[in-house]
């Protein structure tokens, strides 16, 4: 307790106030949200309320994933009739609101059957660690151990935010404003708090994400140490075990420990393969361990209790399969123009318009609610002058780049791996459900590298203006934020 | 070397006052808007044309309690490219006495608000009738599956599909007219602690992020 308060302690002041607002802004989020809005959140509770209640996680079976408790609560709450259409409301009037109140005190069980859901075949970090609020609620009501497991995402949301501020202190050490600006435009950035606003295990992963960032350029401008060769290996492991997306990260994430391995040899050969294995001990031995568990004491099917079988399955439904060919050209066609030797169109209109920068803008709710037409229209023609002065900014600290050059190339690597993998598992489903697969939140694993987009952005206007254009880009993602709690306010009370 | 000239004196805070006072302005212009309000719905989605009922007949389902401060109803109808017919719209108790009714004799097809005028309790609502007036047919949106069998008839006959309705407040209203109802809603359908100070104090822990914001960024950018 005392090192982890020298630690607060020893944080610039900047950092922490960064902390304290992304905790206060993420906090009102998760009170404007009604219960079970935010997506998949039914599902992420019913795991959390499994491992809370049983101690383990759900074994997948064939039975209900969401316990009594959470079905009438859903039922009651007017759930299936409210997500989808922008004009549905779910509780509106004390009539219903009594409903409500009435059976969830009619003492209904907590314990599901721990069926299959999109959450169970992903590891139980982010569920175990949500078990704590739900056993130190004050009531055993669902909605209130709902409210309080809420608080635990506010506050990954705010470590979020302090990991991107001293990431981008660490790789810009001369521009102290731009920490603030890049970490102040995360906190305020509509899509991540309104994943922040509910029982959700990718804010596990974009914290653990956000660390192993922050990890990886400590070391490389510090060196190498053993300390921080075991806090790389801890990101990754805290990543590994809340959801396998991370494991998309890990080719870059390997790349950059070699490449820090290898700065060590000067200092012995023995030293830096010492340094390079402890990383990969402290990040694989924990998750090896979840995997042996997942075979023998959770009989959870496989080592990976089947979270990546939907994503790599090339099998589809009607007995087709997705071929090597496709995969590729979904893949580009998802960020880039499709080219003329591809088959197949995947897309209507520019992905990286539609899915991308619209859903970075705001596609909230269960995907049923969007701004009106002409915010997106704004974004898309801020994005040009916007990219201009990140090349511009790209182009001021190229010194800063040289030195910083084979770190950055992993975070391309990094940045790569999750871009496949979106679109890898996006071909599958799309070909095996019709439907589209990507949203702008799945890059939230680099919300690093949007903080530091931010700051480039403001060091494009030039050392004099930076400070300037640097407010300004914080207080458009402030209004951003602001009007998007008015739009959520008007989509579910109005 | 030369060293960088320093950003003009107050830059950034010229920057920050202008913005927050566009934030201000914007915000007010936003909330300052009047249209009709929701008060709830019949809890049946408008999918898809559910409903095809002919000229002359009367459509009716079973319904809920109509939400207190209920005033007027809004359907989605689609007329095949002719012009709307005459509509009336009765809310009916379980003695089949009409508790609210309404009706409009023309218009166009897309949502319909038809104007309600109550003559009991909304609470003792258990049923609701459309009367479509003159000879063509009208597509009405909804839900395709009952939730019953014999949910929805169509002069007495049972029909596939359960329409949708949307119930709202009677007179168009500003967001700041709402302000005293959305504080109302805000502690429905949560947890029992919430209630009616939630909003007022999400209200000030938002001014207090946009102010405690706004002097750190006048402090660290400067």
């Amino acid at each position: 307790m005392r090192r982890l308060r020298t630690a607060i302690a020893g944080l610039p002041a900047a950092a922490r106030a960064c902390f304290l607002l992304a905790l206060v802004n993420a906090v009102v989020w998760g009170a404007i949200v009604p219960p079970f809005q935010v997506p998949d959140e039914t599902s992420h509770f019913a795991y959390a309320q499994y491992l809370a209640e049983t101690g383990k996680p759900p074994p997948q079976g064939p039975g209900a994933a969401y316990s009594p408790q959470e079905s009438y609560a859903l039922q009651d709450l007017l759930f299936s009739q409210t997500i989808g259409d922008p004009n549905m409301r779910g509780v509106l009037t004390t009539a219903q609101n009594r409903v409500l109140q009435r059976d969830l005190s009619r003492g209904l069980s907590p314990l599901s059957e721990g069926g299959a859901s999109p959450a169970t075949n992903q590891p139980p970090l982010y569920y175990a660690l949500a078990a704590v609020p739900y056993w130190i609620s004050p009531s055993h009501q669902i909605l209130t151990r709902l409210a309080i497991m809420r608080l635990l995402s506010a506050l990954l949301a705010a470590g979020t935010v302090l990991a991107v501020f001293l990431f981008l202190r660490e790789l810009l050490p001369g521009s102290p404003w731009a920490w603030t600006v890049g970490a102040l435009m995360v906190a305020f950035q509509p899509m991540v708090d309104f994943i922040a606003a509910g029982v959700q295990g990718d804010n596990l992963l974009y914290l653990a994400s956000a660390v192993t960032f922050l990890a990886l350029a400590r070391a490389y401008r510090r060196g190498l140490t053993r300390a921080r060769a075991a806090g790389i290996g801890a990101a990754c492991a805290v990543g590994l075990l809340t959801k396998l997306t991370f494991l998309a990260l890990t080719p870059g994430i390997a790349l950059a420990v070699l490449i820090l391995g290898r700065r060590e040899l000067a200092t012995g050969r023995r030293r830096a393969v010492g340094l390079v294995a402890l990383a990969a001990v402290v990040a694989l031995v924990p998750f090896g361990v979840y995997g042996l568990l997942n075979l023998t004491a959770w009989h959870r099917g496989s080592f990976l209790a089947g979270g990546t079988v939907g994503a790599t399955a090339s099998t589809l439904p009607g007995g087709g399969v997705v071929t090597l060919h496709e995969t590729l050209d979904y893949i580009w066609e998802q960020y880039l123009p499709r080219l003329p030797f591809m088959h197949r169109r995947f897309f209507a209109g520019t992905p990286l318009i539609n899915i991308w920068l619209n859903g970075l803008v705001g596609r909230f709710g269960w995907l049923d609610y969007s701004f009106p037409g002409w915010v997106y229209t704004l974004a898309k023609v801020l994005l040009i002058p916007f990219l201009a002065l990140a090349l511009s900014g790209l182009l001021r600290a190229r010194g800063a780049i040289r030195r910083l050059l084979p770190l950055l190339l992993s975070f391309g690597v990094m940045t790569l791996g999750l871009l496949v993998a979106i679109g890898y598992a996006g071909v599958r489903y799309q070909l095996s459900t019709g439907y589209p697969f990507a949203q702008a939140r799945y890059l939230f694993p680099l919300l690093a590298l949007y903080g530091l987009l931010g700051a480039l952005v403001a060091r494009g206007a030039g050392r004099r203006w930076a400070p300037v254009l640097g407010a300004g880009l914080v207080l458009l993602a402030m209004a951003h934020g602001l009007f998007a709690e008015t739009l959520t306010i008007s989509r579910y009370y109005g | 070397m030369r060293r960088p000239s320093a950003p003009p004196r107050n830059a950034v805070r010229f920057v920050l006052a202008i913005g927050v006072l566009g934030v201000l302005a914007t915000l007010i212009l936003d909330m300052s808007g009047a249209a009709l309000r929701l008060s709830g719905s019949d809890g049946i989605k408008p999918q898809v044309f559910a409903t095809v009922a002919p000229g002359g007949s009367t459509v009716c389902q079973a319904v809920g309690p109509l939400p207190p401060d209920t005033g007027a109803a809004k359907i989605l109808v689609g007329t095949y490219g002719r012009p709307l017919p005459p509509l009336r719209m009765r809310f009916l108790d379980t003695s089949g006495s009409t508790v609210a009714a309404g009706g409009v004799r023309g218009g166009r097809q897309g949502y319909v608000v038809i104007p309600l005028t109550r003559s009991g309790r909304l609470s003792s609502v258990t049923r609701v009738c459309l009367s479509i007036g003159e000879r063509f047919r009208l597509a009405i949106a909804g839900t395709p599956a009952p939730t019953q069998p014999v949910d929805e008839v169509i002069d007495g006959r049972p029909a596939p599909g359960v329409f949708s309705i949307f119930y709202l407040r009677a007179r168009p209203e500003t967001w700041w007219q709402l302000l005293p109802v959305l504080d109302h809603r805000f502690g429905l359908g949560k947890a029992p602690f919430f209630g009616r100070w939630t909003l007022p104090v999400l209200a000030l822990l938002m001014l207090a992020v946009w102010a405690g914001a706004i002097r750190f960024l006048a402090r660290e950018l400067r």
